[in-house]
């Protein structure tokens, strides 16, 4: 199945900053961390997710068409990255 | 001689001019330690039952803790407290710059006023003198004003300022202490108890220096941390030293999952979000960064703006909560307006969060026709109406107009409006709710609607940076967390993490240390031995942020505030209007369990919310039972 990630601002493993857009052919059933670890998100790397607005994580199961949007941890008024 | 501080309080009372020293023993302070420690039990010991906030017999507390006065990144910081006119219960805010230094370097480690002076006045405190100054000519006068005017009466470098501006003169329910020109001592209305005691600014300084028990320990650490924040595992202090609170990528996120506080949380998605970030800002108008004393994260924006009006850059940049209160919060994506604002706010000597959120208050009131222009002088309240947010800001701070409703506060405001105002009105005990959302933090909602003093995003874990294992989870199983949950999570285990989060924040308060330096738990409370040569340990750290909760708790229960008020606006149970969380809303059941297990979990009733006198005796506070 085909999805999208979308960055916003820097994670490590995505070496990006602002945002950046990669699409991923993925096995059925891949979940939110096989994505990331798919591109090269470190397993101790902390991030948010989420999908149409709403927050994703680890286990959650992806679907054919899905845009994930990933950012370094929303913490207070800053992130931790 | 004690270690780590003074060993000295001093006491003013106003009305009698007298001026006392108390030299507590070293038992108390070990028991609570500093900063919201000392506030709490003076508060609840000597603020007689019942008195209005602006009664004389209130009292101002401003206390610094073991760490306050070394050198260290984090350090020069203060809190004050005081009965609140916003909530009428217990109330106590933070602030940083360089004041909190200089007063330790007067020699004492906390200052409490009574009483109210027959005319303005200002108090000098130095390791050489205190004296009650008149402060005729000052009244009236901007922070900024103040500041400059009073340095130059004294011609005394060290000295450092707390002010209030016109807002606590005129007794704006929400008005702040600033710390020199841009450090607010924000929430609770703290600005107003000083201006019912007819005090402008307390002035201190000195050349004291306090015996520490292990200086070589405190230099190790300070290098440590100077040196290596940004890499530091927690995470988040190279963010903070580049630009501060309220970065883009940071804004814009929320932005999409519903964070971001917009149209007096009625929608939480802005269009113009992009415009109001802390690059925009420092992109725009940045002249720079700079720190609070001794502070190597340095992450204060400096501005300055000349056109179409001109902002100082004495008077600092806007933080997040003042990006989002007085932009999106009331739908305004003019830069300028903000930036404009925040300064305003600054040298007013108004709390951002609360002037943004009643502003919004007032906009939506205009749009459902509660408010109209005949209430409002002509004004078109709306959303997205820079000029009125700006309008908004002098009539609040001279209490004109619909200002003079305004500067109520919400809850005040919404009672005097009736016809469903109180919908729209966006509090907890009556301090209005900062600029993270419940809906997608809910257990920081938890904290919101159970901590002592309201609303506070201080006072507890941001859900969204602890759902996965990571070195700052990891930091706060220290506490007692338990392990990473989802945002909306509001499970027992969660409300475990939850209260550790919520010790941790009352433990930095009496430190008393800035949340933006990334120590440890261990490396604190390595601090506080190697400031006080105690065999302090984490186990007395929770301990006192259980005493600190607690007092406050007996102290609200004994003004009538009950659990009835530990809980959030009804909005917040339901969707917004669009955006991420057009289907969302807090779950009332899960909220109201979670709100009697935290009770049980801090050895409350789990019904009422009362402690027990069980645990009041574990704390050391048997006293408290009857106070």
């Amino acid at each position: 199945m085909r999805i999208t990630i979308k960055t916003m601002g820097q994670l490590r493993g995505l070496q990006s900053e602002g945002q950046s857009s990669v699409t991923l052919e993925l096995h059925p059933g891949s979940t939110v961390a096989d994505a990331l670890r798919a591109v090269g998100v470190p397993d101790n790397e902390p991030w948010n997710a989420s999908i149409a607005g709403q927050l994703v994580y680890a286990e959650y199961p992806l679907e054919e068409g899905d845009s994930l949007l990933v950012f370094a941890p929303i913490a207070g008024g800053c992130q931790s990255a | 001689m004690m270690r780590g501080f003074a060993g000295k309080i001093l006491r003013v009372d106003l009305t009698s001019r007298t001026i006392q020293v108390d030299q507590p023993d070293e038992e108390f302070y070990r028991t609570y330690l500093g900063g919201a420690g000392f506030v709490s039990y003076y508060l609840l010991k000597e603020v007689p039952r019942g008195i209005d906030a602006f009664d004389p017999q209130n009292k101002l507390i401003f206390a610094l803790g073991p760490m306050t006065g070394l050198a260290m990144p984090g350090a020069t910081r203060n809190c004050v407290g005081a009965k609140s006119p916003l909530s009428g219960g217990y109330s106590k805010s933070e602030g940083g710059g360089f004041f909190p230094m200089a007063l330790k370097k007067a020699g004492y480690d906390a200052v409490i006023v009574e009483g109210k002076a027959g005319r303005p006045v200002y108090l000098l405190v130095t390791d050489q003198k205190v004296e009650i100054r008149d402060a005729a000519h000052l009244w009236g006068k901007t922070v900024l004003e103040t500041q400059d005017a009073i340095a130059a009466e004294l011609g005394e470098k060290t000295i450092r300022t707390a002010a209030i501006g016109p807002a606590g003169e005129n007794l704006v329910r929400y008005a702040c202490i600033m710390n020199d020109l841009k450090d607010a001592v924000g929430r609770g209305g703290l600005g107003a108890v000083m201006g019912s005691k007819n005090l402008k600014a307390v002035a201190a300084g000195g050349r004291w220096n306090p015996e520490v028990a292990d200086p070589a320990r405190i230099r190790q650490l300070t290098t440590m941390m100077n040196k290596g924040f940004a890499d530091n595992p927690l995470g988040f202090a190279k963010n903070l030293h580049e630009r501060g609170t309220g970065g883009a990528a940071m804004m814009l996120a929320g932005n999409e999952i519903g964070n971001l506080p917009s149209y007096n949380f009625g929608v939480n998605y802005f269009e113009g979000t992009a415009k109001v970030t802390a690059n925009a800002v420092l992109d725009t108008y940045g002249v720079g960064m700079e720190a609070c004393a001794a502070c190597g994260v340095r992450c204060k924006k400096v501005v300055e703006i000349s056109e179409p009006w001109n902002v100082n850059r004495r008077s600092g940049g806007p933080e997040y909560e003042s990006l989002v209160a007085l932009g999106p919060l009331c739908g305004v994506d003019d830069l300028a307006s903000v930036t404009k604002a925040n300064e305003l706010a600054n040298l007013y000597g108004l709390d951002s969060i609360s002037l943004g959120v009643s502003i919004g208050f007032g906009m939506e009131c205009f749009e459902n026709g509660i408010l109209t222009v005949r209430d409002t002088g002509g004004i078109e309240l709306k959303f997205g109406s820079a000029e009125a947010m700006l309008q908004m800001v002098e009539m609040i701070t001279h209490r004109r107009g619909v200002g003079d409703l305004l500067a109520e506060g919400t809850k005040r405001a919404a009672e005097k409006l009736e016809r469903g105002a109180d919908a729209f009105a966006m509090h907890v005990k009556g301090v209005e709710i900062p600029m993270h959302e419940p809906r997608v933090k809910q257990g920081l909602g938890l904290i919101y609607a159970v901590e002592a003093q309201g609303a506070d995003h201080c006072a507890g874990m941001h859900d969204t940076g602890y759902t996965m294992n990571s070195p700052a989870f990891e930091h706060l199983r220290g506490m007692g967390a338990t392990r990473p949950l989802p945002a909306n999570d509001l499970s027992d285990e969660k409300v475990a993490s939850q209260k550790a989060s919520h010790l941790w924040n009352l433990f930095l308060d009496s430190v008393v240390c800035c949340q933006f330096v990334p120590w440890s738990v261990d490396e604190l409370v390595e601090i506080v031995r190697a400031a006080t040569g105690w065999s302090y340990t984490t186990y007395e750290a929770v301990r006192l942020g259980e005493r600190i909760a607690t007092l406050g708790r007996l102290f609200n229960l004994r003004e009538g505030i009950t659990s009835t008020q530990d809980n959030l606006p009804k909005r917040m149970f339901g969707p917004t209007r669009a955006g991420a969380l057009k289907n969302g809303g807090i779950d009332p059941e899960k909220f109201r369990h979670a709100v009697r297990a935290f009770y049980a979990m801090m050895g409350w009733e789990e019904e009422t919310g009362v402690p027990t006198r069980g645990k009041m005796l574990e704390l050391g506070i048997g006293w408290a039972a009857d106070p």
